[in-house]
């Protein structure tokens, strides 16, 4: 790769130096006079758990995001009834399921008129998966912001992937968390 | 075992998961590293929170004698 490729370059392609991070997943901003926005995202983390990440560029943190918080908030509703995100009936709590933005919002509008018609013997798991879900919520938007102002946790790892694998057989190119102006 | 245990049992190991998945998706960026850090997070918690369990039963049962 030449040219355009040194911020690829510096985080890998996917068939030269694999394990590394390739060019269509290297972030959109990896120096930080280019890194995105956070304020944008952490807000769309909020709003979507894995929007954030989606929005940067890292389809895996956000995939793993959605697949956790989501189905972890549902299956808290079911065990309870589905009436504990309410702000009119749990007002505490709604504190902690606001950090998960639309689905709180979702989850809220639909169940308004819900009543409780038999006893849910797990009811406090439930209330406590919600909670959770949400809370984690809370840790992936931190995460965004994390990555916009610092950048990526495996962008030193993917570098020293890359090093290892051009000492085997290329010129030695520069090191560090951000890729060089261009290549010596 | 009773049914009511296995599904705590089962929600405990549901939460874990989920606290692991999140953990692995803040310590890296790609599909691999990911799943790597995810599975390392899920056994430290999960096995700790076991581990702790058993060392308390432990010292409740040496208490009791």
């Amino acid at each position: 790769m030449d040219g355009t490729g040194d911020s690829a370059q510096a985080f890998g392609t996917d068939s030269a130096h694999p394990g590394s991070l390739s060019a269509s997943e290297s972030p959109a901003a990896s120096a930080p006079a280019e890194r995105p926005g956070a304020f944008g995202a952490v807000v769309l983390a909020w709003l979507f758990p894995g929007a954030g990440h989606l929005w940067l560029g890292r389809r895996a943190p956000a995939v793993f995001v959605a697949l956790a918080i989501v189905p972890l908030f549902v299956a808290g509703m079911a065990l309870t009834g589905w009436e504990n995100v309410s702000h009119e009936r749990h007002p505490f709590y709604f504190i902690i399921h606001a950090l998960a933005g639309v689905p709180t919002l979702i989850a809220s509008a639909l169940t308004a008129d819900v009543t409780i018609d038999r006893y849910y013997p797990d009811r406090s798991i439930g209330e406590l998966f919600t909670a959770c879900a949400c809370l984690l919520n809370l840790i992936a938007a931190t995460d965004v912001w994390a990555r916009c102002r610092r950048g990526d946790p495996e962008g030193a790892d993917a570098l020293a992937a890359t090093d290892d694998a051009d000492e085997a057989g290329a010129p030695a190119e520069s090191a560090g968390s951000a890729p060089t102006g261009g290549a010596s | 075992m009773t049914d009511g245990t296995l599904f705590r049992i089962l929600c405990f190991v549901a939460l874990c998961l989920a606290v692991g998945m999140v953990t692995g998706a803040t310590r890296a960026s790609t599909m691999r590293g990911v799943l790597r850090e995810s599975l390392k997070a899920f056994v430290s918690l999960a096995g700790g929170i076991v581990l702790l369990c058993v060392a308390l039963q432990l010292l409740l049962s040496v208490v009791q004698t």
